[in-house]
């Protein structure tokens, strides 16, 4: 019960991981919501093996991020619909847009990171929670030179998806 | 309207302070777990286990239920075919109990995690193709043994008395006989499509993440 307790604080402080790879790998919010569950499942099921061995931010990047490079999306209907709507809503938003840019900026890009593979979206992900090209390297399991080629190709593909869909600064 | 290009730097200080609002669940035991291809998998061998388990003691008192008429040489080939079966599967389900007990690999890195997942999968799918195959033609010959009342004694001394045995009077039995091939081969070809069509595509996914790895790689 004490575990549950300090397992569900830890989890509390710690919920913008969640929330940021949800909607980084699910573009509707039934889906972000069932990777979120997901997640925590498999947090609360592994805590055990975390218990003492690292920080716990950085055992939760692990494990979010891992569920989410293996949750396989849902075929259908409905979810499509979604996504066309909120498309729709998402380009009436922009029409419209009183927003300031802070919102601005991180709804485009949101949108722009949807064009990205999942191994990419695992990249800008660590590199904009602050991670050094080395820590992204040692989660992904890939080599240090290789995390920052890649990282780079990845902002430039994100600038390019960001101008087609006119960005506006 | 004029489009400029992301500033990340500032993009990342946005990205700190943005708001996470998300519900975090008061009580663990109510969090659904959504079926991966190994849960589904794992799910389904469970079942296949359990009715396994049923169908093997079922098996067992068969021939002691006097309408189904085995006796003489079927009963010893009955016996035989159901103590090759058990033995095929208890290895079989042994491995797989173990397996269902260590697959946690959510705490590696993500390659090494994916790539175990993959093989894992991989395996599985193997060692359910293969467990099929064999327990496929057990079964069909046990239940041609039970649902034919009596019928197959008949039918294994002709096979015991081959090629003397391979007169007219007996095609009805030979008939009877290449209908219960076929079905098993049929049978068997089903299970291989099925179980690559509801799995396979799994394995496709899972290559596919881990040729996108491989590509930071080069």
């Amino acid at each position: 019960m004490e575990k549950e307790k300090q397992f569900l604080a830890l989890l509390e402080k710690h919920k913008g991981i969640l929330y940021k790879i949800s909607r980084m790998y699910e573009d509707n919010e039934e889906n972000q919501e069932e990777l979120r569950q997901e997640i925590v499942y498999h947090l609360w099921s592994s805590y055990d093996d975390f218990l003492g061995k690292s920080s716990f931010s950085t055992w939760m990047y692990r494990v979010a991020l891992n569920t989410a490079l293996t949750q396989f999306k849902k075929e259908s209907k409905k979810s499509n619909l979604e996504v066309a709507l909120n498309e729709e809503a998402f380009q009436l938003k922009s029409e419209v847009s009183n927003y300031e840019e802070k919102e601005n900026q991180l709804q485009h890009f949101y949108k722009a990171v949807q064009e990205l593979n999942k191994v990419e979206k695992a990249l800008i992900f660590l590199y904009l929670e602050g991670m050094s090209h080395k820590e992204i390297a040692t989660q992904l399991g890939i080599t240090e030179g290789n995390a920052r080629v890649k990282l780079n190709r990845i902002k430039d593909k994100l600038q390019e998806i960001i101008i087609r869909n006119g960005y506006e600064k | 309207m004029k489009s400029d290009k992301f500033n990340f730097e500032d993009l990342k200080k946005e990205w700190k302070e943005q708001e996470s609002s998300v519900p975090i669940p008061d009580d663990l035991n109510k969090i659904k777990k959504a079926q991966t291809p190994i849960d589904k998998i794992r799910k389904n061998i469970k079942t296949e286990m359990f009715l396994m388990i049923i169908s093997v003691i079922f098996l067992m008192i068969v021939p002691f239920i006097s309408i189904y008429q085995i006796s003489g040489i079927s009963e010893l080939v009955y016996y035989i075919v159901l103590f090759l079966l058990i033995i095929s599967a208890v290895p079989y389900y042994k491995s797989f109990y173990s397996y269902y007990k260590n697959t946690n690999h959510k705490t590696f890195n993500s390659y090494r995690s994916i790539s175990e997942i993959y093989y894992e999968l991989k395996n599985t799918i193997r060692l359910y193709k293969t467990i099929n195959y064999l327990l496929v033609p057990y079964g069909f010959i046990l239940f041609f043994i039970v649902l034919s009342k009596g019928r197959s004694e008949k039918i294994f001394e002709i096979i015991m008395n081959l090629p003397d045995s391979f007169t007219h009077e007996n095609y009805g039995y030979f008939a009877a006989l290449m209908l219960v091939i076929l079905f098993t081969i049929l049978a068997i070809f089903l299970v291989g499509i099925w179980v690559s069509m509801f799995y396979g595509k799994h394995l496709k996914e899972l290559e596919k993440i881990l040729q996108q790895f491989e590509e930071e790689n080069e």
